[in-house]
């Protein structure tokens, strides 16, 4: 128990709730650190709705295909930076990196915008209805072929993932070759309606019984009277399957772990425990609670105190923080008719594809890469581009006269501007750097390079 | 000559009006190259080599058809809407009592193949394969079978050949940096496009003031952070060094390889290049979607040789400049990029693999993942006898895999050949290293040599 210095709420705030603003640092430095991260969970009753839950709602209506995309994107984007509860779409945003669903063939934008609804209704829920809920999701059966899984042609690709991927992982691999085959029946039947929505039919559904694992562990599914409401639910059974194998708690927590805190070395989780994997693993439960895991990951040590530049931000997270903290609406209908030549640059798609992440559009079912994987010459290049991207679209929007950029000298002012609190040696070196340059007197322009200056250092980049 | 290539001085100039910026940074180099000023120009006569990932995991029963004898029987079995019919198949000739024929999307890959140009080695995997994407594509990125890898084949490569002063030794065309372009030292540099290899935010004095400052990153230090502030160092120096390419109007893959092609003919000591053509993960509507795969591949392939599309020249961009009368403007046409520089083209092998091949029977319009599939190795037009050039030996190479018999087909094809094999007789064979001491001793066997090379993959002429 301790109070939170103005760097541990810069930090807490950069992994765990899209960055912070100036506001957040005022209000939460020296305040307890555990009641910090209390704030940031939704209460379990009495919930705000958010403020843009009619656009939300209207997107679910979408019945649009790839035209749209840019519209659904845009929308999530606007949501993680303005969400009244931003750890939910924090982990609303994880949940979709670790069940990385993109386009595939006939998905529309509703499709896509029910799968993140389910996500997010399950996002501190428990992990065990989520997985359940999205093994049967419209998008995920079009996108791992689910919707072509059927008796004599039974496909592989879902159940393959689902345990390599989204529950069981490979650190250790505690399933085969012949568990994908056997499940890959157990799952087959589900398809995709037109509206995005699923149903069962019998009569795709390979029948009979299933086997999974070998000696103690091995369980016996299916087998149920054909029509019945059991065989309907026969994916529960893979699901519980995959969940009670030892590696799975161990997995989810490290991909936790991985997307919050630091990416573990170990590659044997069972054999060679990571302190805190194993206490968010812990925390889940039998109950799977998310909620849980997340308290402990959030006030342990290990993620309070991990060593400076363990964790790289990603391109989605960079993006919100830098536009909840210049005041930019990521998904401006009114800009765009007030200058509708220059609608790319009101909102920060194009800069996401520089960087290589933009939500729903994740480059396989593996997701997005992470920790110093994203860190090539070219997406850089995207980082940098990104604060530049941004100043057009404040100055289309007219942010900066609602949240004006601070004086170019004043560094101070600066660094609570950005939601650092302070800037370290080598930040300061090369913003004065760039100050001192004789090129650069028109103060307009000097703001512009100090806020860019800041908002690619190191410091703000990797935390 | 119509293919631009930048000369040393071109390339410095693009960099020049830097020069008395970097006072403003503290410039510390680790290992980063400066490109700015090219490199050496003795680096054009190095043999270069272009990996092709057809990431997914390809179907290589469909790419290399098996089109008579036994091998044909069982394919008619156990393909059946993904089948290929044996009329349209372009032969490559006879392998175990049977023969075999190129998918007949690969219109240009064949006629390289009947100029001598390809070698086509069968039943490519490694013993117990696997077929998860993730674990499978570690395995063949790196030539190790860790869990966890930290380095690929090609980045141990530059590790041991070393990165010379301004040179761009290995690039990786991805979305990120591939795995086998890491090394336990050096590694390679991403390149998405040239596009996104510039900063684009004008090139007056303050962008180049905030370039200069962003570059000074590289003194970072901490874990990622270190990485970090490197890859503004090379961001830097790639955006300097590419400054001034221009690519030939042509989209999709095609605009890769030539991409590839540009940065390999400037002045940047470019040897190895990796790129990554996604999409064969092909679990349903493969008969349309292999095709187009495939197609694309082919349209690549002869972009990067020819410069040309389905025989139609790519020209470089249009330009529009002021007229002679005041307010009026010309549009000069582009002109044609030209067959890859002859140079360059003598000393050049491409090299295609994936993660792991197909299953041998199909689920409905689909394959799920399986072993072993072919690799192709496309050189340049045979050399001159006793001029001393390297030489890939062009035909087919190793065993189809077998599919078991028609009454009883097997699941999966048998490698009858080791990844690593080929791998090491690229390194040697064609890049004249000593190889990997990792391949050495692999997979010992008929035709494997003990330095872990196939027998007569390459030689000289």
């Amino acid at each position: 128990m301790s109070e939170a210095s103005t760097r541990d709420v810069s930090r807490l705030f950069a992994r765990a709730a899209f960055g912070a603003t100036k506001n957040d640092l005022a209000k939460w430095a020296g305040v307890e650190y555990d009641l910090v991260v209390e704030s940031l969970f939704p209460p379990l009753e009495g919930r705000v709705p958010e403020p843009d839950e009619a656009r939300r709602v209207a997107l679910e209506g979408n019945q649009n295909g790839q035209a749209d995309k840019r519209l659904a994107q845009r929308w999530w984007l606007d949501r993680m930076r303005i969400a009244t509860y931003p750890l939910e779409e924090r982990m609303t945003w994880f949940w979709h990196t670790h069940f990385a669903t993109a386009w595939n063939g006939p998905p529309n934008v509703n499709h896509l915008i029910r799968q993140n609804q389910t996500i997010r209704r399950n996002a501190l829920g428990s992990f065990r209805t989520m997985v359940e809920e999205l093994t049967i999701d419209g998008a995920m059966l079009h996108w791992l072929s689910g919707n072509t899984n059927k008796a004599g042609a039974v496909n592989e690709n879902h159940a393959r993932e689902l345990f390599e991927l989204f529950t069981a992982g490979t650190i250790p691999q505690r399933y085969d070759e012949d568990d994908v085959k056997e499940a890959a029946k157990a799952l087959s039947g589900w398809y995709v309606l037109g509206d995005g929505k699923t149903d069962f039919s019998p009569g795709r559904h390979v029948q009979g019984k299933k086997h999974l694992g070998d000696g103690d562990g091995a369980r016996e599914i299916g087998g149920h009277p054909p029509g019945s409401a059991a065989e309907r639910d026969e994916y529960k059974e893979v699901v519980d399957y995959a969940l009670s194998l030892d590696s799975a708690p161990l997995f989810v927590a490290y991909k936790l772990v991985s997307s919050f805190a630091y990416v573990p070395a170990s590659t044997d989780l069972v054999a060679r425990p990571d302190v805190l994997v194993t206490a968010v693993a812990a925390a889940l439960g039998p109950n799977w609670d998310i909620r849980a895991a997340m308290r402990t990951l959030l006030k342990h040590s290990a993620f309070r105190d991990a060593p400076v530049g363990s964790y790289v931000r990603p391109p989605v997270e960079l993006t919100v923080h830098l536009a909840k903290v210049m005041g930019i609406d990521c998904d401006p209908e009114a800009a765009v008719a007030v200058n509708p030549g220059s609608e790319a640059a009101n909102h920060p798609i194009y800069p996401l594809l520089r960087m290589g992440q933009v939500p729903f559009e994740p480059p396989n079912v593996g997701g997005w890469p992470e920790d110093h994987r994203w860190l090539s010459a070219t997406t850089t290049l995207g980082r940098y581009a990104l604060p530049i991207q941004l100043d057009l679209a404040a100055k289309n929007q007219n942010a900066y006269a609602v949240n004006p950029l601070p004086a170019s000298g004043d560094l101070a002012a600066w660094a609570r501007f950005v939601g650092l609190g302070e800037l370290e040696p080598l930040t300061e070196q090369q913003v004065r750097a760039y100050l001192a340059a004789p090129a650069t007197t028109n103060e307009v322009v000097k703001q512009v390079g100090v806020l860019a200056l800041l908002t690619t250092s190191p410091q703000w980049q990797v935390v | 000559m119509s293919a631009r290539t930048p000369s040393r001085r071109d390339v410095l100039k693009a960099g020049a009006g830097l020069a008395g910026l970097h006072v403003l940074a503290p410039v510390t180099f680790r290992g980063s190259a400066a490109w700015a000023a090219g490199a050496d120009p003795a680096t054009k006569y190095r043999y270069r080599l272009v990996v092709v990932n057809l990431a997914g995991g390809n179907d290589g029963l469909n790419t290399v058809v098996p089109s008579d004898g036994p091998i044909r029987d069982v394919y008619d079995q156990v393909r059946i809407k993904t089948e290929i019919a044996r009329t349209v198949l372009r032969a490559l000739g006879g392998t175990n009592g049977g023969s075999v024929g190129l998918n007949p999307n690969l219109s240009y890959l064949h006629k390289l193949w009947e100029a001598s140009r390809v070698a086509v080695v069968q039943g490519v995997e490694y013993p117990d394969p696997n077929y998860s994407h993730f674990i499978g594509d570690d395995i063949w990125q790196s030539g190790v079978r860790d869990r966890a890898p930290r380095s690929g084949w090609l980045g141990r490569h530059l590790d041991r050949v070393g990165i010379g002063e301004g040179e761009l030794r290995g690039i990786g065309m991805a979305s990120s940096l591939p795995l086998s372009l890491y090394g336990d030292n050096l590694r390679g540099q991403q390149v998405a496009s040239l596009t996104e290899a510039q900063f684009r935010d004008g090139s007056s004095t303050a962008p180049r003031a905030r370039h200069a400052a962003f570059k000074g990153y590289d003194a970072a230090t901490g874990l990622s952070r270190a990485t970090y502030g490197d890859t503004c160092a090379a961001a830097y120096d790639l955006a300097v060094g590419t400054a001034g390419l221009t690519i030939g109007e042509v989209g999709g893959l095609s605009r890769t390889f030539l991409t590839a092609r540009e940065l390999m003919t400037a002045n940047l000591g470019v040897e190895v290049v990796f790129i990554s053509a996604g999409g064969y993960d092909t679990h349903d509507k493969q008969t349309s979607r292999h095709a187009t795969l495939l197609r694309n591949l082919d349209l690549g392939l002869e972009a990067f040789w020819e410069g040309t599309q389905n025989g139609t020249d790519i020209t470089t961009p249009a330009k529009t400049v002021a007229g002679s009368l005041p307010g009026s403007t010309v549009t000069i046409p582009g002109t044609a990029i030209g067959a890859l520089d002859p140079t360059v083209a003598e000393r050049t092998l491409v090299v295609t693999f994936s993660e792991f091949g197909r299953r041998i029977g199909d689920t409905d319009d689909g394959t799920d993942h399986g072993a072993a599939a072919p690799m192709f190795l496309v050189g340049p037009p045979p050399a001159a006898a006793g001029s001393g050039m390297r030489r890939l030996v062009p035909g087919l190479h190793r065993d189809h895999p077998s599919l078991g018999t028609v009454l009883s087909p097997a699941v999966n094809l048998m490698p009858t050949t080791d990844f690593r094999n080929v791998y090491q007789s690229v390194l040697t064979g064609w890049l004249g290293t000593a190889g990997d001491p990792a391949f050495v001793g692999v997979a010992p066997g008929t035709g494997v040599n003990a330095d872990g090379t196939l027998s007569g993959l390459f030689g000289t002429a």
